[in-house]
Parts: structure tokens; sequence; C-alpha cells
């Protein structure tokens, strides 16, 4: 084989290796949080620390956004349930506060790599 | 020579490359993902996640399972205008009457598991849930009922044996008789929606209502991981993976509760007392029937750590975790092989005998 047959063949590898890393290998990584209420979705990205409250039922949920994950802080159920459920940090987590009709989501890549598929709360 | 070597490698180089754009779409970029879908119903969130179907046929199960659960909340509520209440209306004035398709295999059903259970699984007992404060969503400021008032309830005895259903005509032997059937609808009605969906070719999915889910086929290669949350805590206690069709049900007492001078009040409530079950804080059941390991998960939490073993047996149950109110896991030998804890320390663990 020459040196040109081993380039040739290199970059072909690299071009195969880019593609199976890029089409196969979900990060699982997550990007925005949907927060529905009242039938309304609005959509933030995980990279901007913040809190957000929105209007259910009951009165205000606070959505709270920290170094890329979200979770309930505040809400005006009497079980707590949705704080407890504790941060989502993972493409596909979900959790809700049912009474107030909130509910949260971790939208982005594929989630390829999640821990769990669903939780049994 | 040296020239046609090149040119050789280009053509390979050309070969490759070619090869790659053509393959790539077809076995990377387009590889089957997962597609997930959340809404309420039956008082709860639910969560729909299928695998390895196409985007349409997904978007026509998340279209059908809404649907679906819409039409069931709406059938079997407890306390809105539905066809129970109906049909509690006409057993309390004594009256035998004619009960629908939407209603009468729920209760064909929930009869044949309460005697199964030996009455701890009682969907007869909704007066009684009703004078708990369960019939509503909010719990603030709650506190228990009279005792006296427990107790006479209790002492009508109302049970699902005291139904007659011939036919589509149901009579009852006692008018105290109230039904309500929150310890059985969602596993039940998560089950038929997974019917639904196979029928319409999604053969990979999950239905997860809340702490009723059933899951069928497979993430491609790998099983369904299942998390299940702590009931003290924030998180998941255990995991287990789902090789086959089956039903992971767990009932907590931090579902649907109060507490009134420190003390905690939940929803799943002791037919025998008239108060809620001590000595549980989450049963999970693994089993084929989500309808039948939901009311499981309801009467080995009113068994409790001590008592239920001679209830899974009689039901049939050979997949059981129980987690007491000092935190530890009591589990059938086969449920011990398949679950792995995830918390650090583990609990501690009391492994009884196989159902």
């Amino acid at each position: 084989m020459t040196a040109a047959d081993k380039i040739a063949l290199a970059t072909s590898l690299l071009i195969l290796m880019t593609l199976y890393v890029v089409c196969w290998s979900g990060s699982g990584l997550a990007d925005d949080v949907a927060i529905t209420a009242a039938g309304r979705t609005q959509i933030f990205p995980l990279s901007r620390d913040r809190r957000i409250a929105v209007h259910g039922r009951l009165g205000d949920s606070v959505i709270e956004i920290r170094s890329d994950r979200a979770r309930f802080i505040a809400s005006p159920c009497s079980g707590k349930v949705c704080i407890h459920a504790g941060w989502l940090n993972r493409a596909g987590a979900t959790t809700a506060c049912v009474p107030n009709g909130v509910i949260v989501s971790v939208t982005g890549d594929d989630a390829a790599k999640v821990r769990y598929d669903a939780i049994n709360f | 020579m040296q020239r046609g070597t090149w040119r050789g490698s280009y053509a390979l180089f050309a070969q490759l490359a070619l090869g790659c754009l053509i393959i790539s779409p077809l076995i990377g970029c387009d590889r089957p993902r997962v597609y997930q879908n959340e809404f309420l119903a039956f008082g709860t969130l639910v969560e729909v996640t299928i695998y390895g179907t196409d985007r349409a046929l997904a978007k026509k199960a998340f279209a059908a399972a809404r649907r679906d659960f819409a039409s069931m909340t709406k059938a079997w509520h407890a306390w809105r205008l539905s066809a129970v209440t109906r049909a509690n209306t006409l057993i309390a004035a004594g009256k035998p009457f004619h009960v629908g398709p939407e209603l009468a295999p729920l209760i064909r059903r929930a009869k044949t598991l309460s005697a199964r259970s030996q009455g701890l699984f009682n969907p007869a007992i909704g007066k009684l849930i009703g004078l708990w404060g369960f019939h509503s969503n909010v719990y603030a400021g709650r506190r228990p009922p009279p005792n006296a008032k427990v107790k006479a309830l209790v002492a009508s005895a109302p049970a699902m044996d005291d139904l007659l259903l011939k036919e589509d005509h149901l009579s009852s032997a006692n008018s105290q008789v109230q039904l309500d059937f929150g310890a059985f609808a969602k596993g039940y009605g998560v089950g038929l929606v997974v019917d639904h969906l196979q029928r319409m070719g999604v053969k990979n999915l999950i239905v997860n209502a809340g702490g009723d889910l059933r899951a069928a086929g497979s993430h491609g290669d790998r099983p369904w991981r299942i998390g299940i949350r702590n009931p003290r805590g924030d998180g998941v206690i255990a995991a287990v993976e789902i090789n086959r069709d089956e039903s992971v049900i767990t009932s907590g007492d931090y579902e649907r509760c109060f507490v009134f001078k420190g003390k905690r009040y939940h929803h799943i409530l002791d037919p025998r007392t008239g108060y809620p079950a001590r000595g549980a804080t989450s049963v999970t059941v693994i089993g084929p029937d989500a309808g039948a390991a939901d009311a499981a998960a309801t009467a080995l939490f009113v068994a409790g750590p001590d008592h239920w073993q001679p209830i899974a047996r009689s039901m049939g149950v050979r997949d059981v975790l129980l987690i007491d109110s000092h935190g530890r896991a009591h589990m059938s030998p086969s449920m011990a092989k398949r679950i792995q804890f995830e918390v650090d320390p583990p609990p501690p663990i009391i492994v009884g005998d196989q159902s």
C-alpha cells in the first residue's frame, strides 16, 4: 500500500467515524425546558440560570433553572410531589404538579443515554 | 507508475467516500428514535414513550392515547358526573339498572380481583374515600373525619360481593356500596391503551400514568429501564429492566395525602378499619396484567409488611417490593433477583418466600 492509499484510507475512516459520532451517539444532554400550564407551553434554555413563575389552576408554581438542570421549588399543592421529584437534568425527564396542572419537561437530544426510560412515581 | 498509483488511490477514496455518503443516511442518521408525549389524565401525569416507529405513526398513537385517556377519565371519574357516579346514584336508590359497556367489564374484573385480595382491594368503599376528603384535588387544611362516622361506614361493610352483575343488569344487596375505581382504573386503563397502540402497529412503547405503567418491546437493542420513586426523599430508589410485555405498578402514601398535627393521612384506606393503612410507604408490583397489578399493589399496601405474602399468593403476584415505614425493603425472591437499588447505601433487605 502506498502513502497515497494510506492517506485515502485514513481520510475515509475519519469521515466514517465523524458520521458515526454525529449520527449514532445521541449525547442525552438536555438543551431546553418546556413548561406547560393552562394549555400553553413555553420553552426556556437550560443554559441560563433563572426562576420562572407560571400560573396554574391553583396559583403560581415556581421552576428554577440552574446549572443545566430544572426543578420545581414552589407550588400551591398540598402533596409537594412535584418538588420532591427533584432535579430534571436529562433529555426526556418530566415531572408535573398535577393539582396545579403544570408540566415541566426537559427536551434535548434523542435521550439515547438516559438512565431511565420511565419513572414509576 | 507513481501517477497511476495516485489515480488508483483517488478512485479508492472516491469509492469509500461515496459509500459512506450513501450508507450513512440509511444506517446512521435515520436511526430509530424515541418519541415522547405528556399530558394530564386520571388526575396524574401521563407519559407515552414510543421507539422505532416513524414520526407519523407516533403522532397518531399519541392522539389515540390522549383520546382514550380522556374518555376513560370521563367515564370512570369517582366524583364528577360519570358512568360511575350515575351507577352510585342508582345503587343508593336500591334499584337494579342497566350498565353500559364502558363500565360492565371494569366491574366484573374488579369483583374477581377483590375476592382474590380477600377484600383488601375494595372499590366499593367510595363513601369512606369521600368522607376522608379524597374526592377532591385539594387537600390543604384537611383533617381526619370524626371517628364515629368512619366506624359507621366500616360497619355498613360495603363490598364488591354485594354487587350482582347479571348480563348487563347490576343490582346491589347493600345500598352503602359506592364505587370508586381509583385503585384500579389507572392500571386497567393503561393496559387498554397499550392494547390499542399495539393494534395500531406500535411494538416498542411505555405508557406511564403516574405510578402505573406498562412497557412492551424494547428500546432497540436494550431492554426498557424503569426507575421506582423513592417514597421518602427525592429521586429514584431502585430500577428494573423490562424484557417482555409487563406492567410496573407502584402505590405510595405520598401520592394523595395531607398532614394533620404532624401525622400523614394518605388515600390508601384499610377497608377493615376505615383509616389509612399503616406499615408500608410504597408497594411496587410487576406483572403481566396492568389492572391486576394495580389492584394487587393496593391490596399488598393495605396488608402491610407482616401480611403481604399470603395476599400476593392468593392474587397470583410474583414480583413484589414493599418499602416499610422504617425504610426496609421487603421483597419476593423473584423481585430480589431483578431489582437494582440506586441509593447508597441500599436499604435493609428482607426477602420473603416465593409466592
